[in-house]
């Protein structure tokens, strides 16, 4: 890997504990992967290319401009993953309409009560970005907590495809990304970041967070080593659903 | 955020970093709860070595330890685990447990050319996985035998909240960016609220640590010194939790170590 860019943010001697103690070493792709795109949506975007401080006056989760080149990232994996029938899994947020079951959301963000209702527009924050809108053979995940895994059937899904192994994307990297990432590699499934496919509103945590999953739980690997892994795949190795999927569950959302 | 005394990870953070944490409502005080346990995390031979020595010198022999920094944690640890205990309130550790052959080690042997160290079969006839004597495990303790990350994760942590009928958790131990994190995230999953004595946290890595506590103090968690933690608790009742464990006996060795180790 060329220099990693968590680099910038460590101190020397964190450079010599992370070679000396044997963290960092490649794990490598499983055999059987699904990609999982984690909150690419309109609150954690913006409803277009803006700087994040402009961005989050209005979307107060907004990643800012960052956000699109990362959406493109993970276009562009979705695309070879339907090309080569490769699972493709969004999850993305559900709230009651009264903001009951925000919970432990509300209790450290002064500003959580804007969720999800949203000024000046009126696109749900929860809705994921049309440039990268769920394909019929798609898989959406709701979800409340920042995991996909936490509350949701994303293992049994895992179980169901017989996947050995995931590719993680989207948003933010230090928040859903992560808690994702630290699921998936508890369940025992091996884990790649495609880099360019991650982002987050803080440009440190980004960075920290990369580097401590590259160390601990996952290969932080460029997308277009994702884009040769999948293309070296069988295609058609799953049985994917048929579509279309499941609209958000409107009984718990409004 | 929205404070505007120096943090630890400030010097860490970019300038548009420290503008958007303060405008996007993050880091709010989320405050105690009212009934809380306090969460030891793997305060282990394994992450404290031996002995207080330098980090670079202390994980020659234990490849996964913090190093010097690891026992002013512990004594931070020590008094907050005392002031519970004087409170009779709930006091958990968390520690790890793998088979000898070393099977269960599954995703934990993918990223780490030295993890084969952490499997019993002591080196220096010292387990890994035994919470070091400073603090050790008193007979009202519990302590959670875990494989992954998270104190949760596979093990009966939530169901002992739930059993104590706590709703918040002060975390402790090690590493920050490690174990504490993702218990810490599935303690905030759970919606209970979160706590976390900064100066009881410790890792390998500076920036790790300092980030960590950064994220989880704008998301998950109150991250404050252990002192304050303790002024509070000396505030709080102490016949909150009747049905504390009674206990036996201290274990010899702290904990059952060789629960499932054998292999057999």
């Amino acid at each position: 890997m060329s220099e990693p860019i968590w680099n910038e943010f460590l101190t020397e001697r964190d450079k010599a504990v992370f070679a000396a103690s044997g963290y960092g070493a490649r794990g490598g792709f499983g055999k059987r992967p699904a990609l999982l795109v984690i909150d690419v949506n309109y609150a954690f975007c913006g409803d277009k290319s803006e700087p994040i401080l402009e961005s989050i006056k209005r979307w107060r989760n907004s990643c800012g401009e960052e956000s699109w080149p990362a959406v493109a990232a993970i276009k562009s994996l979705i695309d070879k993953s339907h090309e080569k029938g490769i699972p493709v899994i969004y999850t993305t947020g559900v709230r009651r309409a009264d903001n009951w079951d925000s919970g432990s959301w509300s209790w450290k963000n002064n500003r959580s009560s804007e969720m999800p209702t949203v000024p000046v527009s009126n696109i749900d924050g929860n809705q994921i970005v049309d440039e990268i809108a769920p394909s019929p053979q798609d898989i959406v995940i709701y979800k409340q907590k920042p995991s996909g895994f936490f509350g949701t059937n994303m293992t049994s899904y895992l179980t169901l495809l017989g996947c050995d192994s995931v590719i993680v994307t989207g948003t933010t990297t230090s928040g859903c990304v992560r808690a994702t990432v630290l699921d998936a590699f508890s369940q025992n499934f091996h884990v790649a970041l495609a880099e360019e496919g991650c982002f987050d509103r803080s440009q440190a945590s980004h960075a920290i967070n990369l580097c401590d999953m590259n160390a601990k739980y996952a290969d932080v690997v460029k997308t277009a080593e994702v884009i040769t892994y999948f293309d070296s795949l069988a295609s058609d190795m799953f049985d994917l659903p048929k579509g279309p999927p499941a609209e958000m569950p409107k009984a718990v959302n409004y | 955020m929205s404070e505007d005394k120096p943090r630890i990870w400030d010097q860490y953070l970019t300038e548009r970093d420290k503008q958007v944490f303060k405008a996007s409502g993050f880091g709010a005080k989320g405050g105690f709860g009212k009934r809380p346990a306090l969460l030891i995390i793997d305060v282990s031979y394994g992450f404290a070595g031996d002995k207080p020595e330098p980090i670079l010198d202390s994980i020659k022999r234990w490849s996964n330890s913090c190093g010097a920094e690891s026992w002013d944690a512990i004594a931070v640890i020590k008094s907050l685990a005392e002031t519970f205990r004087e409170r009779k309130m709930p006091v958990i550790y968390t520690t790890g447990v793998t088979r000898q052959d070393g099977w269960d080690i599954g995703s934990w042997g993918w990223k780490n050319t030295r993890t084969i160290e952490s499997v019993p079969g002591p080196h220096q006839n010292m387990d890994a996985n035994e919470i070091v004597p400073e603090i050790a495990p008193q007979p009202q303790d519990i302590v959670v035998l875990k494989q992954k990350p998270s104190g949760f994760f596979g093990s009966n942590l939530a169901s002992y909240l739930n059993l104590l009928g706590c709703d918040s958790v002060i975390v402790t131990g090690t590493t920050t960016s490690g174990c504490v994190r993702a218990s810490v995230i599935d303690a905030f999953s759970m919606n209970y609220r979160v706590a976390i004595a900064e100066d009881g946290c410790f890792d390998r890595s500076q920036a790790s640590h300092a980030i960590n506590l950064c994220d989880m103090h704008a998301k998950y968690a109150d991250v404050m010194p252990g002192a304050d933690i303790i002024e509070w608790l000396k505030t709080q009742p102490d016949d909150l939790f009747p049905n504390l464990p009674k206990g036996s006996e201290v274990p010899p060795r702290g904990v059952p170590l060789r629960l499932v180790s054998s292999g057999a």
